[in-house]
């Protein structure tokens, strides 16, 4: 709480999340117009900005609101259907909130966003019947309306009143203390409390939480009969309360008053003073009662506070699963996280050496159970930093949805492999080019629905965004089903721009990288959406900066894709360590289809270099030759057999140790480009070791052997 | 001293004294627990784990064309900040021994035309300081590994290979 | 000892509020999240609680229901915060078990006095 701002800036944060909330809500109910879980979500989004903006006085930003709200619990009733009218306007709607909060930092209002103020609250009223547009006329009442003001009596000078006031039995249950109200009363002015404890049952009948009492009082005052009733205000409905009012200015009166209530008191005569002290006294005699009722056997107590634990637990377990999207941590604070778990792992490492050399059993002991716990915060570290792509991918739902509009296209999104997860840095570095990669294919990949038909396609596009696992990396995909990039005109331009010359030695690639160069685009005519050949310089530039790379497959007619490839910097491996010479590397063990001792493998082809693997016959490649390690190879070297999209090759290594999950670090500018090696670990002793590039010794190994 | 003076960190490699900014000095250590990686120049030792990070040392002896020197308790670590192309990096230098900081007045030094090619020092030492009793070769930290210098390293190694 | 105040509202800047208000007071502020957060924060010596209606996991009906059936601190006075000025809000407050309730918007004043008002001040 200290680290937020002022309330202001909280509430405009807040608002701000639930406006996201909003639209998320709003496209699933274009999905599916009956999901009740959106239209609550929509409907609460709405009415915690609203009513949360009241306590700030924003009135425009809650005047506003207040109507979209109101169109929304006619949809919660089930008195209107969703429709995409309706939902148009509430995505203008959540745009213009949008616009009125920002509009609250500067404490202005223009008059043409108020004037669409009006504009979109008509059309929101014409959502509302005329009972609830009669409510939606104005802000909701800044003061509680809810007893009658217009009481003739009203600061008329002194009066007297009767009340008859009978609690509900049960009003203790509901917390309300009816002795809070008699001294409420009293604030008021001159009071004459009469108590009735005749419905007080016998001890052994008497129910500790019920209420067997009622008051008549007499009360001089000149506030009002307002004033009186808005004492009563919460056990209005369930107390039973007769307030009249007697004239004549003098309390005594009331003996009248009992008189005139005879009939219920006959069995009891008159009440006097001393009765009625202690009627009221009689509240700590329920009281003693109501600690009595807390001494149950103590077999009950126990056994309810075992189910109170049980489902506390239930609860809690939900709860986690339910919020978890909710907190917020400052990325740095991971980071640094991260960083001290490391150097946690460091320090442990040499208490476990210092506990060793010293052999003390105990001190052992405790160094290995250290050393669990560490392993624990580690692993629970690294996973707060990753964060499921879904939050990246459902983000560009509206562009989608408005920009087809714009361009008069029917295009769809898929979403695929939300639930991969990825570095919450990278997933904010991906933003702005997926953004701009995504306009693109609407722009100059999707045709226009009477194009499509025209092609036999579908009048409706399909945009896919896909995300999935691929060994250390992870790929995010773009793919349209649109008319697929011309590539022979980007070879032309290509050409004319002198970026390539008209030679064959380009392969089709090489060509379509062409079109994330500065300024280079084919469009002859630019539209307003991707401009021209709008940021795709851009788009590769930061994919790179975050050490990923970009390729494009496009079939004419049939689409594009864009495969974006992201190591995971941060991510998670679970690896395989394996010693080369004196060196440990890690081996991705999702690439790992088998371990062999060599001596047991044949080998085959012309020269002895490649391996018969269960008939397969399969290319292998030495790592210690590859890395230049001197000495005698080891007695018995270790064949692991690696596979990347079906293509296997078995890597030779001097030997196999254990398996190994770790964070993957970058080996930095100065080491960028070395061959073989995709990143560093840090080892329980806090030394780094090295992390194969499986998928390049795949490569290197697969083009060798074509020559 | 007066105010004016700027602290250096002198050290010495390959029976030569030097100095640098400590300014640029991150931190000095010693040289130990260096992971080596396969398939680099051989100026470039490896890596070690600062604290979490991954920092890529360099051998400053063979960097300007000496022979590397056995490890001596004298060796050290000296972290350095540096540019490297539009970037800065942090770039582990292994020294022969570092010898403390001296204050040293821009009066004192007097700039040199970078002389040699880019594979021994002189193409990092862009001045000389002179203090009362001894010559002090200024490191420009900068210089001790450029872009162009770490690519064409790279570009010996593969036609090595594949020659 | 300070009186123990558990809010229960899901938006941050209510509970904020509210927290400033009554810590301003001299009461002592617990927040909970929502209803099950709420249900979480019981405890015997909470004097007051506040809760919002709307809440996402269990709303505020839910909440007093919970509370009401119970078994720590069962009878505490609650009140519960809304937006709506119709009845029918309030009447199911009511049959929840709430002992009162407080219309939003609401400033220092109204609030603390609407706690005066349930809140019992000889610790029944």
């Amino acid at each position: 709480m200290n680290e937020l701002g002022s309330p202001l800036e909280t509430f405009r944060e807040e608002a701000r999340e639930l406006l996201e909330q909003l639209e998320q809500h709003l496209m699933q109910l274009e999905e599916d117009p009956a999901d009740h879980d959106s239209i609550d979500g929509a409907f609460r989004a709405l009415h915690t900005i609203k009513g949360s903006g009241n306590m700030f006085d924003l009135d425009d930003l809650v005047g506003f609101t207040h109507i979209v709200e109101a169109v929304f619990v006619r949809v919660r009733d089930g008195k209107l259907p969703v429709s995409r009218e309706l939902i148009d306007l509430s995505l203008q709607a959540r745009d213009h909130i949008s616009l009125l909060l920002t509009a609250t930092e500067s404490g202005t209002l223009d008059t043409e966003v108020a004037e669409r103020s009006r504009l979109l609250s008509v059309a929101f009223e014409e959502y509302l019947d005329a009972e609830t547009s009669a409510v939606s006329g104005g802000v909701a009442g800044k003061q509680n309306s809810e007893a009658p003001k217009d009481s003739e009596h009203e600061s008329e000078g002194e009066c007297t009143y009767r009340i008859e006031f009978t609690p509900a039995a049960d009003s203790f249950l509901t917390g309300a203390n009816p002795l809070l109200i008699l001294n409420e009363l009293a604030e008021l002015g001159t009071i004459l409390k009469i108590g009735y404890c005749e419905a007080i049952p016998d001890l052994k009948e008497i129910e500790p939480e019920y209420c067997y009492l009622r008051w008549v009082i007499l009360l001089t005052t000149d506030q009002g009969e307002n004033a009186v009733r808005d004492v009563f205000i919460f056990v209005e409905g369930s107390a039973e309360i007769k307030i009249d009012v007697i004239d004549e200015a003098d309390p005594l009166i009331g003996e009248s008053g009992y008189k005139r209530l005879g009939e219920i008191l006959v069995d009891r005569g008159e009440i006097n003073p001393k009765d009625l002290e202690s009627a009221v006294s009689s509240k700590s005699y329920i009281g003693e009662l109501l600690v009595k009722k807390g001494f149950v056997s103590e077999e009950q107590i126990n056994s309810a506070l075992q189910e109170q634990n049980y489902v506390r637990d239930i609860r809690e377990n939900r709860r986690t699963v339910e919020t978890s999207t909710t907190i917020k941590v400052k990325v740095e604070k991971l980071d640094e996280l991260v960083n001290l778990v490391g150097e946690f792992v460091t320090m442990h490492a040499g208490i476990a050496m210092v506990a060793e050399r010293k052999n003390d059993q105990d001190f052992r002991a405790a160094a290995e159970q250290m050393e669990g716990l560490i392993r624990q915060v580690r692993d629970l570290s690294i996973e707060l930093h990753m964060v499921p792509v879904e939050i990246l991918f459902s983000g560009y739902r509206r562009l989608v949805r408005d920009l087809s509009e714009d361009l008069s296209k029917q295009v769809q999104l898929k979403l695929e492999g939300t639930e991969t997860e990825l570095d919450k840095n990278v997933i904010d570095s991906l933003k702005d080019p997926l953004l701009h990669i995504i306009r693109n294919s609407i722009d100059h990949g999707i045709e226009s629905p009477e194009v499509r038909t025209k092609k036999g396609k579908p009048p409706t596009g399909t945009l896919r965004l896909s995300a999935y696992y691929s060994g250390a990396s992870v790929v995010i995909q773009v793919v349209d089903d649109g008319a697929g990039m011309d590539v022979e005109r980007i070879r032309q331009k290509g050409i004319e721009r002198g970026v390539i010359d008209s030679s064959d030695r380009y392969s089709e690639q090489d060509i379509l990288q062409l079109i994330f160069a500065p300024g280079f685009s084919t469009n002859e005519e630019a539209t307003n959406v991707s401009g021209r050949g709008v940021g795709m310089d851009v788009v590769r530039r930061n994919i790179e900066a975050i050490g990923g790379s970009i390729r494009i497959q496009t079939e004419k007619d049939v689409g594009t894709t864009l495969s974006i490839r992201i190591p995971l910097t941060l991510a998670i491996v679970d690896g395989l360590l394996s010693r080369i010479g004196d060196s440990l590397y890690l081996i991705n063990l999702s690439y790992i289809v088998e371990c062999l001792d060599l001596k047991d493998v044949r080998t085959a082809g012309n020269g002895g270099d490649m391996i018969d693997f269960r008939g397969e016959i399969v290319p292998f490649l030495d790592l210690r030759r590859y890395f230049g390690v001197e000495g005698a190879a080891a007695e018995h070297p270790q064949l692991v057999v690696v596979a990347i999209e079906e293509k296997k090759i078995g890597l030779v290594v001097d030997a196999l140790l254990d398996k190994y999950q770790s964070v993957i670090k970058s080996l930095g500018k100065i080491y960028e480009r070395v061959e073989g090696i995709s990143g560093a670990i840090i080892l329980g002793d806090g030394k780094p070791a090295l992390m194969l590039d499986v998928d390049r010794l795949v490569k290197v190994t697969r083009d060798e052997v074509k020559k | 001293m007066s105010a004016d003076t700027e602290k250096y960190l002198v050290f010495s490699v390959a029976e030569e004294k030097y100095a640098v900014e400590v300014v640029r000095v991150e931190e000095v250590i010693e040289a130990y627990g260096i992971t080596p990686v396969p398939r680099t120049p051989s100026y470039l030792l490896g890596i070690i784990n600062l604290r979490g990070r991954i920092v890529p040392v360099l051998c400053v002896r063979r960097r300007f064309g000496f022979e590397a020197a056995v490890t001596t308790t004298d060796t050290r670590l000296v972290v350095l900040q540096v540019c490297l192309g539009e970037e800065l990096v942090s770039l582990g230098a292994v020294l022969d021994a570092v010898h403390g900081v001296v204050d040293i007045s821009p009066s004192a030094i007097e700039k040199r035309p970078a002389l040699g090619n880019s594979g021994d020092q002189h193409i990092a030492v862009t001045s000389i300081a002179k203090l009362e009793n001894e010559l002090l070769l200024v490191l420009d930290a900068d210089r001790l590994l450029t872009r162009e210098y770490l690519d064409d390293s790279y570009e010996h190694l593969r036609r090595q290979a594949g020659g | 000892m300070a009186d123990k105040i558990l809010i229960v509202d899901d938006s941050v800047s209510m509970r904020q509020m509210t927290n400033m208000i009554l810590s301003g007071a001299g009461y002592e502020v617990v927040q909970a999240v929502d209803g099950k957060d709420g249900l979480d924060k019981m405890s015997a010596d909470i004097k007051v609680i506040i809760t919002d209606y709307n809440m996402p996991n269990m709303n505020g009906i839910e909440f007093i229901k919970a509370v009401r059936t119970g078994t720590v601190n069962k009878s505490v006075p609650i009140l519960m915060v809304t937006t709506e000025s119709e009845n029918e809000k309030k009447q199911e407050g009511k049959s929840a078990g709430a002992t009162g309730w407080i219309t939003k918007p609401f400033d220092k004043d109204t609030l603390l006095q609407t706690i005066k008002k349930v809140a019992d001040p000889l610790g029944f």
